[in-house]
């Protein structure tokens, strides 16, 4: 019903669904609650927030009152106001006579306290006992609780973690992490929700514990973590970050945040942050001036491009820094030493991804909008752990599984969000392509797919019919290890509730026939005809905050900024127009391919803008060899990384909280990056470095800041993002396309037709990999990450997240364990034909027997040393998924 | 679900306190198919764990959660509602002296107090030698024989004081031909 009230003489008019508090809070009318948090249900417990309707002759609870047509309704009669204070008196009661002068200001309670005069009618109870602070984030103090259960709701309806309890009964009843009688034993991940909503201070974080003056300043910014891209507001004072909190009214996650974005923001005051340009000297490190530092390095650039000519060069740019960063980079390359020797940290995770989804549909990111997630009418997550790699993307997901959205899983683990689904389809490790086509033969078979779309709008129906023909579900039951009754299923679930969202990550990806998976995953989307739909299509989970815009922005050898093509003329044209050169058409080299070219002698020079690829990427002391062989190996840092180890020059980088400019997320969102304090030192952000090396080797470029260099990426690419300018990103930002001022910005992309005209279903047989378990090598290796760090653990070891998780682990099914007579616990060597590792073993069953899964965080792992050499010959993209290996206790 | 996924385990594992057995755990999913969820096992699921543990360990608790798929604060909520679930280990003999009004009124506060000073022990607390645990209760729904005391399964009625030398020392005060956890009968 929806209709008209009247709220202390004002004419409200409600929506269906509305309670009388909710229309009160939209006129500014301000009734006290207790219990009740915004996007929660009404929990009814502390009826602070009763009011008086005309004709009832009970008082009425706001927060759980359906608003009904013509009710007149008064908030604060006298009647109410005593009420009000012997309700809070009886509250207080409970507690110690001090309890509510520890946690001081800011706190609802304090305000209510505030208004209402600090009632203390009823005497108080004697002084609770000590509080909890066994977590390294988190404390709760029972003395301050006052069982408004807004902790328990929150944990449970927006992290869905079901960590609270609530313990006795009647009048002893009080909070607990249910029989648990330490924060930081069992399942909280920190996530810091319930800390945002207590009313009392009762949680808090321990990260501002010590910090007695309230926060100065506020910057809104993007956390600087994962592709999620969750707005942050960062609390400062005294140019230092004291407090991270989400942005409530934010699009992506809505004041949600991971452990990562909210509490692990302390490596930012690393002591060993570098804070002044390094060169190398006698095989240690001279600080050196920045003038210096600029003059060396483009000295060096410039004779070796002299000497050697443009093929001698390539860079790296950073998909953890700015796109206007990463723009510079890239154009400084192909216009001043012209070479397409440029590439991101894109190749070694979602390069599969972007060819596959660029060759089925036309563009490689994702047609989706995070908003798609509530709107589903089924979920596929295929090859993505986001519950602990993206961790707001992963609550979501599993809110809509618990509001009962149909869940399929596809992965050989058993990952959290298995828990919730359906179905868990846990196929063998890398045969990714074999499921799909089962599924497809079961779609196209059975008639369950959209039969006019796929006529309609897209190629290769006929072929890839032929071909399934061909394909029994028991081949895919003997390849996979998924049975082909579920396979069956899985497939009929699909076809029923199509249009559906598909959600993918590195699973897919990372593995020699990744693209491969992906445009077979692809097929499925085409088939239940879900691109270009609201509430449906292809959502590739990218790994790092910023790796969508460091491709977006030209970081790639084949492709410039816009993911333009290089033998397009009219691109060269456009670009030899703004930039005063044209760049090669002739394509660079990928990252394997140019640290191959290093190893053998080719490449000269590297400039590496924040990137780690001595412990990020596969086949370590292939890769280390390459860097130690280039005669000049620049880095950008934060810290002295294995990479920055072997460079020549070290140039200290700005953190994401000291600099300006814009990421993009995983749902082509590109918002806006704001400094809250300077960097340490003398760092500086990239785009300056590289201005300024680029001034240095004679341009003429005089950007006086990354607004100024958003509007000529706005010229450069103009059908992605000739719309997009600084001045129109406050808030939300803009999702790209958004071809000119007057653009939105585009939540489905494919909506009319796809990009490339026509979708694009593939035909293709499984390969296996080249890695095969063999007697020597009997199992099957899978690299992936944990919650609480992020990706080589550079940022994260440096925080209190070391105190939640401080070693990497190899998980390995019990059945094995005993084989291998491995305790739990235990320190192991993972051996492969590539190199041996080390880490902690932990027995579980989320893996399969015959499978391990060992994570890469520590370097004193070596994680990479073990994974192979093999990639996938379309994309380049390593194979870390799969590795044949042995393992021995130490 | 969650609470299987996250797994921090920073209590040492000895500090968990017994699991529950195989046999105990096919008692429990015998249960199953009586109840529209696994949910609604809780109770007799709880009462056999503490019939083969003697109460509800932490590990137990834990075990249960992940048999019955729901969070362990879930089972924490239940175990801590109800006075006659334990969540550390309990005497041979629990004696459970009514507190409600009935027997108040008939003297129930003295021999509480005899109780307590006979064996040494507060409410909650065992001997030392693991003989009897003392706890009072709501009314134990039998007010026509106030006061009321019981001694594990069996009820014994108008208590006084100087009854209670003659049930601490009878072996058999507690005895009652089945155990708890056989009044409910599982499904065949
Ligand atoms: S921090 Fe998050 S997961 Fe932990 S108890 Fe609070 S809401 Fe739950
Ligand atoms: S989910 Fe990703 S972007 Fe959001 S707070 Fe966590 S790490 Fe940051
Ligand atoms: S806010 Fe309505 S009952 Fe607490
Ligand atoms: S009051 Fe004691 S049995 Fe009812």
């Amino acid at each position: 019903m929806s209709g008209r009230l009247t709220i202390d003489g004002r004419v409200v008019e409600f929506a269906q669904g509305e309670t009388i508090l909710d229309a009160a809070v939209r006129t500014g009318v301000e009734i006290p609650t207790l219990c009740k948090g915004d996007h929660l249900k009404p929990e009814g417990g502390c009826r602070l927030c009763m009011v008086e309707v005309e004709g009832r002759r009970r008082l009425e609870a706001a927060c759980h009152t359906p608003a009904s047509n013509g009710l007149v309704v008064h908030t604060a009669t006298p009647r109410l106001q005593a009420l009000r204070r012997d309700l809070l008196a009886l509250v207080q009661s409970e507690h110690g006579p001090s309890a509510f002068q520890r946690a001081s200001d800011g706190h609802k309670f304090q305000r209510l306290f505030a208004e209402h005069g600090r009632p203390n009618h009823f005497g108080s109870a004697s002084e609770a006992g000590k509080a909890d602070d066994s977590h390294p984030y988190l404390r709760f103090d029972a003395g301050l609780c006052v069982n408004c259960r807004l902790c328990l709701n929150v944990c449970e309806q927006v992290q869905g973690q079901f960590v609270w309890g609530t313990v006795g009964r009647g009048g002893n009843v009080r909070m607990a992490y249910g029989p648990n009688e330490r924060f930081d034993d069992g399942p909280c991940v920190a996530c810091g929700a319930c800390v945002d909503q207590c009313p009392t201070g009762a949680l808090f974080d321990l990260d501002r514990a010590t910090v007695i003056a309230p926060a100065a300043k506020a910057t809104d910014s993007v956390c600087g973590y994962c592709g999620v891209g969750c707005r942050v507001r960062i609390e400062s004072a005294d140019n230092r970050v004291q407090r991270i909190a989400g942005v409530p009214e934010a699009s992506v996650n809505r004041g949600h945040l991971c452990v990562k974005g909210r509490y692990a923001h302390a490596h930012h005051h690393s002591p060993d942050r570098l804070t002044q340009p390094l060169l190398r000297e006698n095989g240690g490190w001279k600080p050196i001036r920045w003038e210096e530092a600029i003059a060396w390095a483009t000295a060096r650039l410039a004779e070796i491009h002299a000497k050697h000519g443009p093929h001698a060069l390539g860079a790296m740019t950073s998909s953890r820094s700015t796109n206007e960063a990463a723009y510079l980079l890239q154009k400084l390359f192909r216009t001043r030493f012209a070479t397409n020797n440029v590439d991101c940290c894109a190749r070694v995770c979602h390069s599969s991804t972007a060819l596959a989804l660029g060759i089925a549909t036309g563009t490689g990111a994702a047609s989706t909008s995070y908003d798609d997630i509530e709107r589903a009418r089924l979920i596929v997550v295929a090859g993505a752990n986001p519950t602990e790699a993206h961790p707001v993307i992963g609550a979501r997901i599993k809110q809509a599984a618990l509001r009962g959205t149909p869940l399929i899983v596809i992965d050989p683990r058993r990952i959290e969000l298995a828990e919730y689904a359906h179905l868990h389809l846990a196929l063998r490790a890398g045969t990714n392509v074999q499921l799909f086509n089962g599924l497809a033969k079961v779609l196209i078979e059975e008639r369950l797919f959209e039969s006019e779309y796929i006529t309609q709008r897209c190629a290769g129906i006929d072929e890839l019919r032929g071909r399934l023909e061909r394909l029994s579900l028991d081949d895919v039951e003997r390849v996979t290890g998924v049975s082909a009754r579920l396979v069956r299923e899985a497939a009929r679930r699909m076809g029923a509730a199509r249009p559906c969202l598909f959600v993918s990550g590195l699973g897919l990806s990372e593995l020699t026939q990744g693209t491969e998976s992906v445009m077979t995953f692809c097929n499925l989307g085409l088939l239940t005809g879900s691109l270009g739909k609201p509430g449906a299509g292809m959502m590739p989970l990218r790994g790092q905050n910023n790796v969508q815009g460091n491709a977006d922005m030209g970081g790639m050898p084949d492709r410039v900024t816009g993911y333009q093509k290089l033998d397009d003329p009219a691109v060269l044209e456009r670009l030899e127009r703004i930039w005063g050169k044209r760049p090669p058409s002739w394509p660079g080299k990928t990252i394997p391919d140019m640290l191959d070219a290093a190893a053998a002698g080719e490449i000269k020079a590297l400039y590496i803008q924040g990137e780690d690829p001595a412990q990020s990427d596969p086949n370590q002391s292939h890769v280390i060899q390459a860097l130690q062989r280039v005669e000049l190996l620049i880095a950008h840092e934060l810290f002295l990384s294995e990479t920055a180890k072997l460079a020549h020059i070290v140039l200290p980088a700005a953190g994401v909280f000291e600099q300006e400019g814009t990421f993009t997320n995983a749902e082509r969102r590109i918002q806006l990056v704001q400094p809250a304090v300077d960097p340490p030192g003398e760092a500086r952000p990239d785009w300056r470095i590289i201005r300024d090396v680029a001034i240095a080797l004679g341009e003429q470029w005089n950007y006086s800041g990354p607004a100024e260099i958003m509007d000529e990426i706005a010229k450069a690419a103009p059908s992605l993002f000739g719309g997009v300018s600084f001045d129109r990103l406050a808030g939300d930002g803009i999702q790209w396309p958004c071809p000119d001022r007057n653009h939105p910005g585009t939540r489905t992309v494919h909506g009319e037709r796809f990009v490339s005209g026509k979708g694009k279903l593939t035909s293709v047989d499984y390969r296996p990999s080249p890695e095969k378990v063999s007697g020597e090598f009997p199992y099957l290796l899978m690299t992936g990450r944990v919650l609480e760090h992020y990706n080589v653990g550079t940022m994260t070891r440096r925080t209190p997240n070391r105190a939640l998780a401080d070693f990497d682990a190899l998980e390995i099914n019990p059945t094995d364990a005993r084989r291998e007579r491995v305790r739990d616990g235990q320190r192991i060597r993972v051996r492969s034909r590539w190199g041996e590792a080390q880490a902690i073993a932990r027995l579980t069953d989320r893996v399969a027997a015959g499978s391990l899964f060992l994570t890469f965080h520590f370097p004193e792992t070596h994680a990479n040393l073990v994974t192979s050499a093999y990639n996938d010959p379309l994309s380049k993209c390593p194979e870390y998924k799969v590795t044949a290996a042995a393992i021995a206790a130490m | 679900m969650s609470w299987q996924a996250i797994d921090r385990r920073t209590v040492p594992e000895s500090e968990l306190g017994p699991g529950i057995s195989q046999a105990a755990r096919e008692k429990i999913r015998h249960f199953f198919s009586r109840y529209p969820t696994k949910r609604a096992a809780l109770l007799p699921a709880l009462h056999i764990v503490q019939d083969q543990i003697g109460y509800c360990s932490l590990r137990a608790m834990r075990e249960v959660a992940e048999l019955l798929e729901i969070p362990p604060a879930a089972v924490m909520d239940v175990v801590s509602f109800y006075t006659m679930f334990w969540t550390h280990p309990r005497g041979r003999k629990v004696l459970m002296l009514c507190r409600s009004i009935s027997c108040q009124v008939m003297g129930a506060d003295k021999v509480q107090a005899a109780i307590q000073q006979k064996l040494g022990i507060g409410e909650h607390q065992t001997t030392p030698d693991g003989q009897f645990s003392f706890v009072t209760e709501e009314c134990l729904a039998a007010c026509d024989h106030a006061p009321c005391l019981m001694v594990n399964e069996k009820m014994h009625k108008r208590v006084r004081v100087e009854d209670l030398d003659r049930i601490l020392s009878d072996p058999d005060s507690d005895k009652l031909d089945l155990p708890r956890s056989d009044l409910y009968d599982a499904p065949k």
